[in-house]
């Protein structure tokens, strides 16, 4: 068995969801290669080499190409059921005409045999495949399998810079800006405080800045409130805006249409704020708190700060 | 049209030499527009001849349509029915001229019948230059072409006047009967003229008066007024089908879905392209045109027609001819399609090109995939748990049918009603009613999902067959004898798409029908008027346009005592869309102002209190609309109710 860890980096360190691939091939006591889809430079201050197990780091760009050339060479190729993950996944599996198994949640090697679980039906029901076409494809859902790292100084690493000699790839990833703020993106802010129509203009929306600041959060809106020119419609949250799921969803004066739940109704905990104690939103609320906003967030940022 | 044989030879080759060159001229154009329209899928309109030739006397003889705009109707009618009067005369100057006797042409009561209509064409033409000049009504595009043809008919009928007026004076046999020749040639003195002058005059007016006529012939297939040639086949040939009921697609059997090239179009489709006279009826009912989108309806079909006439049959239609923003900018409102003349049909245009888009290259408005996405994976627009379908209604203490159970009615609730708390309370209005009335009813519960609309709609012929699978699978599961809905869209599909694929009953009533059913049935009674309550009709298109209900809802409003219903300017079948219907409803809409805000306006308007809707979705559409107005001119929103909740809120 041999194993090529697809792992994606982040400022030139592994991602979490890397080093969840690598502790799981040191717990199967499985040697294994890493291909870090980056500038070659970065794989020595990865980090990478103190991971016992690794035999090569190789690193090439984003080439689903050079997947499919190294891909004969292993029984198992893993990788992260993160957007550019799955997307890499399907273009490396049509290439190479191998079998894909996107967005597992389990992963069990026993000898030779590899057991994966995955949802199905949208999550109504978990499949559990043996696999046995070689070499396999899989990718491996965020947090799935977590971080137990052994770690020691590994001699015997290389490492290798790998370019793949042809590309059939249409685009390539050749930079990835971060975005100015200093804030949390809203779709993947932990903390969510979003506001609606009845915070009237845009500078109440200050009070909801600041609230979320203190929490670590960002700013989301109700459609109403960027129709009426209070909030941007990068800060639209529902059907027709973004989607998001928070740990912690506060939503402040809005009515709750389904629009709107549409982009927020996964969120962990949901906590409304409304004058109306008939408000739709009291009905997927875990909280709900029936108070005038424009008293209320005030007085949870100081005491909260 | 009496025409002066000239003994000259030179005359006579010259005649036979026009003639034959501008006719086989003309056909040959023909022919080349015939094969170029005809490669395609197959489309037969040739089933039902009956009603096909009904079609042709309402809407080419009567011009049914054209009348909706009375003093243009009139002017067209006119025009239309004197050039049909003029055109006899111009055979018979042919056939004279190739030296047949035509007996019937020198009769002068016909020409007594074709004077007159010769000047009531002039007339009309003379106003339509008015119009198009001095008018210019917005939706008429001022172009030379109709200019030109206008002064080409103009030319034609002086012409023919001043030929029958000339040769009638030179044989002595000027007579009052042809009293606009007969007044033209005295007041123009023809008798007084010497007789080789007249003669002269003659001839220059009738070589003018047949090349205009072998110019007009082989101008016409260039022009918009092709359409002269080509509306009569396209009406004949219009579709005979439900407008709700979108063409299937053969998912297993085909290798390219929808429409990228000409040659997926049908040869009508194509024909629909030639008949377009470029009028702006349908642009000027269209909510996309009228908000200022990019999407105008007279486009997608002149742009087709160039696209038809210029470019390469294998070049794309995307992108360059039509664009996306255009194709998503379409409600299927069918407004267009309403106003018509000509019965062309744009929206299984526009739904063919999505179909592309989104079956061949995934392309569609990234709100517009998450809709999909949630129909696919939980079987609503929104993505909510499916559970909750079954779950609200425990809450109101209403036990779903078990799997064989019968019942007469059968509730479809469909997704508004199910998850959206506003439209839920329709439905419990709805259910109201029907307890007041005693009538006992079934709902499936979590057997429903999506009927697919959204999904047709927006072009995922893939996912909404696979909806319409799984809901008559459930359907039939059950044995009821009427389905009703409070949704038009569910309506539709249930109505019109779903016994192609094996649902057996097809009994589908919307909510308002039902109502008025009952009031009929004096099975509903009502409290008696306190005060006069005012209230305004916002129509659904898809139960004006595509299922002609248009009297039963405003029967039943005017039915409740004190309801006094005042119509907005554009209402039934010429009503306003929402701006919800062809999946616009899972789509942001910020490329220009709204079209419910809009609509909103125009209820307000009104003056009346209360605005009623008969559709989950122009509800929203419609209390968002009101919200968003009332922020600027009112204090507080127009008051917008279902007309399930009028009449259950003026129960005895
Ligand atoms: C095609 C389409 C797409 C849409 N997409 C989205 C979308 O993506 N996202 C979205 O959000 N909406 C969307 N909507 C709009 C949606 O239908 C609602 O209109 C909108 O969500 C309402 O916003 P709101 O809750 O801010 O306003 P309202 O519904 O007006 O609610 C205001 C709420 O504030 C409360 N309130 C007033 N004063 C105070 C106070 N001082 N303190 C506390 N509470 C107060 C009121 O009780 C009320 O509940 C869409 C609509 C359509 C038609
Ligand atoms: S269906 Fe309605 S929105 Fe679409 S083009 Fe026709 S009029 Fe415009
Ligand atoms: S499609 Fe019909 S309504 Fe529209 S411009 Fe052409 S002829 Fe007129």
């Amino acid at each position: 068995m041999k194993i090529l860890v697809i792992a994606e980096t982040k400022e030139s360190k592994l991602k979490s969801t890397a080093l969840e691939m690598i502790s799981f091939c040191q717990q199967a006591k499985i040697p294994f290669d890493l291909l870090t889809l980056g500038p070659a430079e970065d794989a020595h201050t990865l980090g990478a080499e103190t991971c016992i197990g690794v035999h090569q780091i190789l690193s090439a760009r984003d080439s689903a190409s050079l997947v499919a050339q190294h891909l004969p060479a292993y029984t198992l190729i893993l990788g992260t059921a993160s957007l550019a993950g799955k997307d890499l996944f399907a273009r490396v599996s049509a290439q190479s005409m191998r079998h894909l198994y996107q967005d597992v949640t389990q992963l069990a090697l026993q000898g030779e045999t590899l057991t994966i679980t995955k949802p199905i039906y949208a999550g109504k029901a978990f499949a559990k495949i043996e696999v046995n076409t070689v070499p396999a494809l899989v990718t491996v859902r965020p947090n799935a399998l977590g971080v137990h790292l052994t770690e020691q100084e590994n001699t015997s690493t290389q490492t290798n810079k790998s370019e793949a000699t042809t590309t059939t790839d249409r685009e390539v990833l050749t930079k990835v800006e971060q975005g100015q703020s200093e804030r949390p993106d809203l779709t993947e802010s932990r903390v969510v405080i979003s506001g609606g129509r009845s915070l009237k203009n845009s500078e109440n929306f200050n009070i909801l800045w600041q609230l979320a600041d203190c929490l670590g959060g960002t700013v989301g809106a109700s459609r109403a409130a960027v129709d009426a020119g209070y909030a941007t419609h990068a800060m639209q949250v529902g059907q027709t805006g973004k989607t998001v799921s928070p740990k912690v969803y506060v939503a402040c004066g809005i009515s709750g249409a389904i629009q709107h739940l549409a982009g927020m109704k996964t969120s962990k905990h949901i906590i409304a704020i409304n004058t109306d104690p008939d408000a739709p939103i009291f009905k997927i609320a875990d909280y709900g708190i029936v108070s005038d906003l424009f008293e209320l967030v005030p007085k949870l940022t100081e005491k909260l700060s | 049209m009496a025409h002066l044989l000239t003994e000259s030879w030179i005359n006579e080759f010259f005649f036979i030499a026009v003639v034959l060159s501008a006719s086989s001229f003309f056909g040959f154009t023909i022919a080349s527009r015939i094969k170029s329209i005809l490669p395609g899928p197959q489309d037969n309109r040739f089933d039902q001849p009956f009603k096909r030739i009904k079609n042709i006397f309402k809407h080419v003889f009567a011009q049914s349509k054209m009348w909706r705009r009375p003093s243009i109707g009139l002017a067209h009618f006119l025009i239309f029915w004197g050039f049909c009067m003029v055109s006899l005369g111009t055979i018979a100057f042919l056939l004279e001229g190739l030296r047949f006797h035509v007996g019937w042409a020198q009769n002068f009561i016909f020409l007594g019948i074709q004077d007159f209509f010769t000047v009531l064409v002039i007339a009309a033409v003379l106003f339509a230059f008015f119009r198009r000049l001095v008018l210019k009504p917005n939706h008429v595009r001022l172009s030379g072409d109709a200019l030109f043809i206008l002064g080409m008919i103009l030319c034609l009928m002086v012409t023919d006047l001043c030929i029958d007026g000339a040769s009638a004076t030179l044989k002595g046999e000027l007579k009052s009967q042809a009293w606009a020749s007969f007044s033209l040639a005295h007041f123009l003195g023809f008798p007084n003229w010497s007789p080789s002058v007249l003669a002269g005059f003659h001839l220059v007016n009738w070589w003018i008066h047949l090349i205009t006529v072998f110019l007009f012939l082989c101008y016409l297939p260039f022009s918009k007024h092709f359409h002269v040639i080509t509306a009569a086949p396209n009406i004949f040939f219009g579709t005979l089908i439900p407008w709700g009921r979108m063409k299937t697609l053969d998912l297993e059997n085909s290798e390219h879905f929808g429409v990228d090239r000409l040659d997926q179009l049908s040869w009508k489709q194509k024909l629909d392209t030639l008949a377009c006279t470029e009028c702006g009826r349908c642009s000027d009912a269209c909510p996309a045109t009228t908000m200022g989108k990019k999407l105008d309806p007279a486009n997608i079909i002149i742009n087709l027609r160039h696209h038809l006439e210029h470019k390469d049959v294998n070049t794309s239609l995307h992108g360059q001819t039509i664009s996306e923003e255009e194709l998503w900018a379409c409600t299927t409102c069918a407004a267009c399609m309403h106003a018509c003349p000509l019965t062309i049909e744009h929206i299984p245009a526009i739904t063919d090109m999505r179909r592309h888009l989104v079956l061949m290259e995934g392309k569609m408005p990234e709100e517009a995939m998450l809709a999909l996405r949630n129909l696919e994976q939980k079987g609503n627009p929104w993505g909510i748990s499916e559970q909750e379908r079954e779950s609200w209604l425990d809450t109101q203490g209403i036990t779903p049918l078990n799997e064989g159970d019968s019942v007469d009615l059968l509730f479809w609730i469909g997704c508004a009603g199910s998850f959206d708390d506003r439209s839920k309370k329709i439905v419990l209005a709805m259910i109201k009613i029907l307890n007041h009335a005693k009538i006992s009813f079934g709902v499936i519960g979590k057997h429903e999902s999506c009927t697919g609309d959204p999904a047709r709609r927006i072009g995922n012929e893939y996912l909404f067959q696979m909806l319409v699978q799984g809901n008559v699978e459930a359907l039939n599961k059950f044995n009821y004898k009427k389905l009703l809905t409070i949704c038009p869209h569910c309506m539709n599909s249930l109505k019109h798409e779903y016994q192609e694929f094996g649902l057996y009953n097809s009994k589908i009533l919307h909510h308002s029908v039902f109502i008025k059913e009952l009031m009929d049935k004096g099975l509903i009674r009502l409290k008696e008027a306190q005060a006069s309550q005012t209230v305004t009709l916002h129509d659904s298109c898809y139960l004006t346009r595509y299922n002609d209900i248009v009297d039963a809802p405003r029967e039943a409003l005017k039915s409740v005592p004190g309801t006094q219903l005042i119509e907005m300017k554009r209402h039934g079948k010429s009503n306003f869309c929402c701006g919800a219907g062809g999946g616009r409803m899972w789509m942001e809409e910020d490329k220009s102002a709204r079209v419910n805000v809009q609509r909103a306006e125009e209820a307000v308007q009104t003056g009346a209190q209360t605005l009623i809707t008969e559709c989950p979705f122009c509800m929203t559409m419609m209390r968002d609309g009101t919200r968003a107005m009332s922020e600027k001119e009112r204090a507080d929103p127009m008051v917008v109710k279902d007309i399930a909740e009028w009449v259950s809120e003026h129960l005895a």
